[in-house]
């Protein structure tokens, strides 16, 4: 089930390895789906609202589900700035809240998000050229590590 | 000065060669540590088709997760020119081009042979996003 969209004004980040980042840009091959997935997962920075957005991202690198890369980054990103620049070739493109639940090895993401409406893996190009056009509204490119 | 032109141009050229080979060097490091490795034909047909154009700027450089190296040249107008080196000297592409004096950017994809590429970079007006 496809969560509520998240508030234009928010702010969201996404894990990029390093092997996609370039330089302070990151590659819009970060912003495409893989076979099979419906959507990418991204946390809301703003769910955090009484923190600093140091603190923000210290909530975000602890709750990651991931093999975290040693200079892997969050790229950030502000949903209205992004939705308002892809919507001329992707009208579709949203930014849902979906909240993970704690499991046996993780504890709650209350922040998760996922951005869907994406083209899938199949249409490469339309992927490709989308992916592209949100990575030129990456605001930041922040490191994995904490301060 | 004609000599001296090209010797400076040589150097770039070797300089930018260098450049991209140490980022290579790290791509393969950094990608085999996230489960991705260079794809061998990707990268030879990266190297053919920088060396078929020699006079081009640096691009940047990054590893897909399917293995392909991917170079993008970009312009402060949010003009861009992605390739993607699939092997069997097939380079699938993005650009975006904004044209002088005009609001929009025209923005395309898809595939395309070597010579193909150098066409749409000469259609999109690219050169001097693309070459030195």
């Amino acid at each position: 089930m496809i969560g509520p969209d998240l508030p234009a004004s928010a702010n969201v980040v996404r894990y990029v390895g390093f092997a996609r980042i370039r330089g302070d840009r990151v590659d819009g091959s970060a912003f495409c789906l893989r076979p099979g997935e419906g959507g990418l997962s991204i946390h809301w920075l703003d769910y955090y609202s009484d923190l600093t957005k140091e603190q923000q991202l210290i909530q975000v690198r602890r709750l990651l589900r991931l093999n975290v890369g040693a200079r892997a980054g969050l790229a950030e990103l502000n949903i209205g700035e992004t939705r308002q620049y892809v919507a001329s070739e992707l009208p579709t493109l949203r930014f849902v809240h979906s909240p993970s639940p704690a499991n046996d090895r993780y504890p709650a993401d209350p922040a998760h998000s996922d951005i869907v409406g994406l083209p899938p893996a199949d249409a490469e190009d339309l992927a490709l050229l989308i992916g592209d056009m949100i990575a030129q509204r990456v605001k930041a490119v922040h490191p994995i590590a904490d301060a | 000065m004609a000599t001296t032109s090209e010797t400076r141009q040589d150097k770039k050229a070797r300089q930018i060669r260098q450049a991209y080979r140490s980022r290579i060097a790290e791509l393969r490091e950094f990608g085999e540590a996230e489960g991705v490795t260079i794809n061998a034909a990707s990268e030879k047909d990266f190297w053919d088709f920088v060396k078929s154009l020699p006079a081009t700027r640096k691009g940047s450089l990054i590893l897909m997760e399917n293995g392909n190296l991917r170079a993008v040249w970009e312009a402060s107008d949010d003009s861009h020119l992605a390739l993607q080196f699939r092997g069997d000297r097939m380079v699938q592409y993005v650009i975006f081009k904004r044209r002088p004096r005009a609001r929009q950017v025209s923005r395309v994809a898809g595939a395309d042979t070597f010579d193909g590429i150098k066409r749409q970079i000469d259609t999109f007006a690219l050169q001097t996003l693309v070459f030195r």
